[in-house]
């Protein structure tokens, strides 16, 4: 299932307004849960999204080490440094909501190069990408909040 | 253009020809800068045989007045005042100088407000400030940092005599609902591992009437709510404020700040929303927590902390 897919079954799940949402495809399996009321950046009432994905049986354990946070490397995500959010807020993908987005997939970053804007108490906070690659993959959307460190970038 | 301004900051009329000779430039040349001025909100009268004349005499920032008064000002940290350029807060966000430096404009082509809102301020009558720190390792729970500074500012207008200024979560600087200052706080992390903070101050001094059409939102200025002191006063305790709150702000977080807050918490225990994202969400402001996040209460709902979001009273 790739990083699309995924997307869009999350937005699904947030458009409907239902709890949460298991589908299986073969061997993989994705669950997808939401807070009750949804785009609260409230920490006690905080599920990550994408959750761990549902034990396949045939699947090799996910690579300790890379995924500490805990099994949001679903199984087709690309390989590479995870950036991950410094902090609790809200991300954005561009300066302002007029300008285009900082990066995007296939984008060659530097490792000093800005990603996003994460908001947290009216602070804007540059995260930058850390090392230098290709964007591989985007985790989340634009105006989303985002928990302490959730994964926002995939750089390989 | 400043040196024309300077010339006519006393409001007395002055010919097009003692301008030209004392800015050493031609009339059209003349002619051009008080277009110029004009463009950036300074209001001339201009009339044949007379000459230009200010509507209102300019209370211009001078550098060298305010690193004079203020205690901070000094090798640790610069001060610097332009004219007119784009945005203080991204010149020092963006340059790869890594000191202390406090940036002040006259006039700002791009100021800039939370999410590419714009912040709108004519030549010379108010404050946009901007100041730049360092920390050697980001501090804890920085995103706090905004609560701190919103804290000293008011406590600064108090010393200056404001009454019933209040705070808006997380730091709108507000007089009986309507804005008197704004915050923008940019952040970034250096290669080394230090945080490079860039605290950005709008402070609105004496905002000219006529200005207050292009505004979307009800704002007060000092000027009305006391005699104000002149901008290069303001200026230098601005820094002082600013420095002060950073240094402790480093060491000790929101903890010396958080009674304050609470004090001046324009809007504790009043029926209002929070939007967050899309979302409008109906309960109680109560206060903040220790780490600086809006506790809210949802109607007929738990206690909540907000991290992002913006309030707003509810008028049913």
């Amino acid at each position: 299932m790739d990083i699309r897919k995924l997307k869009k079954l999350i937005e699904l799940v947030e458009e409907s307004g239902i709890a949460e949402l298991e589908i299986t495809e073969g061997e993989e399996s994705v669950r997808i849960g939401r807070y009750p009321s949804g785009g609260m950046a409230s920490i006690p009432q905080y599920a990550p999204a994408p959750p761990p994905a549902a034990p396949a049986p045939a699947e090799p354990p996910a690579d300790a080490g890379k995924s500490s946070g805990g099994g949001d490397k679903g199984s087709d995500q690309p390989d590479g440094h995870v950036v991950r959010a410094p902090m609790v807020g809200t991300f954005y993908e561009a300066p302002s909501p007029e300008s285009q987005p900082f990066v995007e997939v296939g984008d060659r970053v530097s490792a000093d190069q800005t990603l996003c804007i994460i908001e947290a108490m009216k602070m804007l906070n540059q995260i930058e990408a850390e090392v230098s690659g290709e964007v591989k993959a985007v985790l989340v959307e634009n105006g989303q909040p985002v928990e302490f460190d959730q994964p926002l970038f995939i750089i390989g | 253009m400043r040196a024309l301004l300077q010339t006519l900051a006393d409001g007395q009329w002055h010919s097009g020809e003692s301008l030209a000779a004392n800015a050493g430039i031609s009339r059209a040349a003349v002619w051009k800068h008080i277009r110029r001025a004009r463009d950036c909100g300074v209001q001339i009268q201009s009339l044949r045989g007379r000459g230009y004349r200010l509507v209102r005499p300019l209370d211009l920032l001078d550098a060298e007045v305010i690193r004079a008064v203020s205690q901070h000002a000094g090798s640790d940290l610069t001060v610097t005042v332009v004219d007119t350029l784009d945005s203080t807060n991204a010149r020092l966000l963006e340059a790869s100088d890594q000191r202390h430096e406090v940036l002040l404009a006259e006039y700002q082509t791009g100021g800039r407000g939370r999410r590419g809102r714009q912040w709108l301020s004519p030549y010379a009558s108010n404050l946009c400030l901007s100041l730049r720190w360092r920390y050697p390792e980001m501090p804890a729970n920085l995103g706090a940092l905004s609560l701190a500074v919103g804290v000293g500012l008011v406590r600064l207008l108090e010393t200056l005599g404001c009454r019933g200024v209040g705070l808006k979560w997380p730091n709108d600087i507000v007089h009986a609902g309507r804005k008197l200052a704004g915050i923008l706080i940019e952040h970034r992390s250096e290669a080394d591992g230090a945080s490079r903070v860039v605290v950005g101050v709008g402070l609105n001094v004496h905002m000219p009437a006529e200005a207050s059409a292009t505004i979307d939102q009800p704002w007060v200025a000092m000027d009305s709510l006391l005699d104000s002191p002149s901008r290069n006063t303001l200026a230098a305790g601005l820094i002082d404020a600013l420095a002060q709150v950073l240094a402790q702000f480093g060491r000790q977080g929101l903890a010396p700040f958080h009674a304050d807050w609470q004090r001046l918490d324009a809007f504790a225990g009043e029926a209002a929303q929070v939007l967050v994202g899309q979302e409008v969400v109906p309960g109680r402001v109560d206060g903040v927590a220790e780490d600086g996040a809006l506790l809210f209460t949802p109607s007929g709902g738990e206690t909540r902390r907000f991290y992002a979001g913006e309030i707003s009273l509810r008028r049913d």
